[in-house]
């Protein structure tokens, strides 16, 4: 909740300010939920920008394990590497099958990081 | 190695025997599941009634198991399903694997059925019939425990409880705390009056070439701790799925409604360490994946379970909307200690919760309980109605599918199974190729048939996998379905491969070693035993009739937009036809889901008066 509620007054300073950006929700899961200590996290970009630059914009804000997993995700060779997935979506669309890291993004989408463990 | 050896138990003739398995089967199907298979399709005839003398159990181990390979001592149980009908074949841990290969069987087929309860006692290389009637009604923990203090603590036993006793069609067979646990296998023993098997035997394994089979395992055992998710998963096993799946949209709720719980961090991974007491491991594996729990909060405080797991996690929450974390424990405990499978429990539980929610059941039915979502202690009391077959409870514990024809048509929409078998923890909307793999299945809803971890797990192997795409991918599913049953002649865990642990090269050098049969060396004749496997399993359901009408889904996967589910909210299976159309031209099966006579000469399945024949 406390999420959303700073996100509405980044809109507001953002109308006043007229500046010309974006925000984004970020919601992580699985062991990125844990590891970054949060559920959500409103991110305020240029506009015009895109995954990478959420991810890199990301990478500056955390540390240890995050920034590790996004290090490795960032890698475009890397992307979705067999034994360490990452499930990255912007709104529905797993950006895997969008335009991968150039995935632009737009005013009010949520972008899903998501690190799960298996199941059984 | 030397030969493959089976041991055959005539209960209505309380005769035990033994037999070589013929090679050419040995080669065609490898062990475990592959072999099992093949001996059901030509003992078990068309029509056959799951209940009734004429079907089998056969419990098969592979060639690695006992051998000191990790993860490859699983054991198998496989007959007829009393509760879908149809093959099946569910797999358990813990040692009793490796004990039966260090008695020195690969297979123990149990057939006919006894005038009074009986357990079988292998020790010294042969087999004995005996008395049960003091272990009859036995939960299963304290069966377990009279039988290793009669046999010795190093005996291994495997057992069913008194849910299967009382005709439960979904009760498991429980060993070390570990179970076969689906289709109702402990249903089968009931009725063939077997209430457990005890195997008293020690050492280790002969394989056929030792040194390099020791280098082999050095192998395994590097891949294996230097797999990414080694360390988190030997932590919490898979108690940490629902953290991943609630954000993502795949975690059942409210009997598949919706796709994420909520209030769900009240059963996360997180909340889930705070109760554990101990890892627990399965004979040879370096994983511990297993966890006992112990409740912490009133009511439910000081039941402690080995689980839940995942699957009953979710059972246990997202079915009937309960966050009470102490009633999941609570709720595990009683499963295992009856001797029932927690998904089928489960998935009849949400089922009925559903149906009380929309009047179709009623207080007057549920002996004064109101199953409202959230309400544990009605949910513990009806799991306790089911095992103890009790009202409402009795009709349940016929399965969803049966138990319409009790409660009446209307209901029917709201009975979530495939083929009469409660669906696992994983939203079909949310994972469509795995749905596909569900709902082709040749056992009913199993998630462990071909678990598409290119969409759970995301792991792009093959290929990455569009998890809404409803074209383009029925190949993954099959290489999933087939690969499975390749690692399942081994038998190896299901989450060895998945987690980066296994490969198939490796697999198959450790096959090749263990038997000392060349051609099991060569992954690609692996993969091919494998569909040859599925093939042959397809085959026993389509001679009792099966197709493609089948392989359907229930309506609402069909018909109700994915409410509450994040990336996948509002996700229908509009294409189901099209799905399976490509699924059957990629297997090479008719239309119909029947596979063709030149795919069955292509895999070596040639049948003489239906039966395989070998020589």
């Amino acid at each position: 909740m406390a999420g959303f509620v700073s996100v509405r007054r980044k809109l507001r300073q953002r109308l006043v300010e007229g500046r010309a950006t974006v925000l984004v929700t970020v919601i992580f899961g699985g062991l990125m939920r844990s590891s970054a200590g949060c559920a959500e996290l409103p991110v305020e970009l240029e506009a015009g920008g895109c995954l990478a630059d959420l991810l890199a914009m990301l990478k500056l804000r955390f540390e240890g394990e995050v920034r590790e997993i996004l290090e490795r995700v960032s890698s475009a060779e890397a992307v979705g590497d067999e034994g360490f997935p990452v499930f990255i979506a912007v709104d529905s669309q797993d950006y895997r099958f969008a335009q991968g890291l150039d995935t632009p993004l737009q005013d009010g989408q949520k972008v899903y990081i998501v690190v799960p463990a298996p199941g059984g | 190695m030397g030969t493959y050896r089976l041991m055959r138990v005539n209960l209505s003739e309380r005769r035990v025997s033994q037999e070589e398995i013929d090679r050419e089967a040995i080669l065609k199907f490898g062990g475990g599941r592959g072999l099992g298979a093949c001996y059901l399709f030509n003992e078990v005839a068309p029509g056959t009634d799951p209940l009734g003398a004429d079907n089998k159990v056969i419990f098969a181990i592979g060639p690695l198991a006992g051998t000191g390979a990790l993860a490859a001592s699983r054991w198998m149980v496989i007959t007829k399903s009393p509760l879908t009908n149809t093959y099946f074949r569910s797999v358990g841990g813990a040692d009793f694997g490796a004990r039966m290969r260090l008695a020195g069987f690969d297979l123990v087929i149990v057939e006919g059925a006894a005038a009074e309860p009986v357990y079988l006692s292998v020790h010294d290389g042969r087999g004995e019939i005996l008395g049960a009637g003091d272990l009859w009604g036995k939960d299963t923990r304290a069966c377990e425990a009279i039988l290793r203090e009669r046999h010795g603590k190093g005996a291994s036993v495997a057992c069913i409880g008194p849910a299967a006793e009382k005709g439960v069609r979904y009760g498991v067979v429980m060993s070390g705390g570990r179970c076969a646990g689906r289709g109702g296998t402990g249903t089968v023993l009931a009725s063939k009056n077997l209430k457990a098997i005890v195997i008293e035997a020690e050492g280790k394994a002969a394989v056929a070439n030792p040194e390099e089979f020791r280098q082999l395992v050095q192998e395994q055992t590097e891949l294996t701790k230097t797999a990414p998710p080694y360390s988190r998963f030997s932590e919490a096993g898979t108690t940490t799925l629902q953290d991943a799946l609630n954000v993502t949209g795949m975690f059942p709720t409210r009997n598949f409604r919706e796709g994420s719980l909520d209030g769900w961090e009240r059963v996360s991974g997180s909340a889930y360490a705070a109760l554990k007491v101990k890892n627990t491991t399965c004979y040879g594996c370096i994983v511990h994946c297993g966890n006992i729990f112990e409740a912490k909060d009133d009511p439910y405080a000081g039941v402690s379970s080995e689980g839940p797991d995942y699957e009953t996690i979710n059972m246990f929450t997202g079915g009937t909307a309960c966050t009470d974390i102490g009633a999941t424990v609570m709720a595990d405990r009683i499963c295992d200690d009856f001797g029932l499978d927690t998904i089928s429990a489960g998935g009849a539980i949400a089922f009925a919760f559903e149906l009380f929610e929309k009047g179709i059941l009623t207080e007057r039915d549920t002996n004064g309980l109101r199953l409202e979502y959230g309400n544990a202690e009605a949910m513990i009391e009806l799991l306790r109605m089911i095992a103890e077959r009790r009202g409402l409870g009795y009709v349940l514990g016929e399965g969803v599918r049966r138990a319409v024809a009790e409660i009446g048509k209307e209901s029917a929409r709201y009975a979530m199974h495939i083929k009469g078998l409660e669906m696992p923890a994983y939203e079909p909307r949310a994972a469509k190729w795995h749905g596909l793999s569900m709902v082709t299945s040749n056992i009913g809803g199993s998630h462990c048939i071909g678990y598409a971890y290119q969409e759970v797990l995301n792991v792009p192997v093959p290929r990455a996998v569009d998890r809404f795409s409803e074209n383009g991918n029925a190949d993954v599913v099959k290489f999933n379905q087939d690969s499975t049953a390749m690692y399942e002649t081994g038998i190896l865990c299901v989450f060895s491969p998945m987690l980066g642990m296994m490969r198939p090269p490796l697999f198959a050098r450790l096959m090749a070693a263990a038997t000392g049969i060349q051609e099991f060396s060569d992954p690609g004749c692996l993969m091919v035993m494998g569909e040859r496997i599925y093939t042959l399993e397809r085959l026993f359901n389509v001679r009792d009739g099966l197709s493609r009408q089948d392989d359907a889904y229930p309506e609402r996967f069909t018909a109700e937009p994915l409410l509450k589910a994040g990336p996948a909210e509002g996700q229908v299976i509009r294409n189901i036809d099209g799905m399976l159309d490509e699924y059957y031209q990629v297997r090479g099966w008719d239309q119909r889901g029947v596979p063709t006579r030149g795919k069955l000469a292509e895999l070596g399945l040639e049948l003489e008066n239906g039966r395989l024949c070998f020589g």
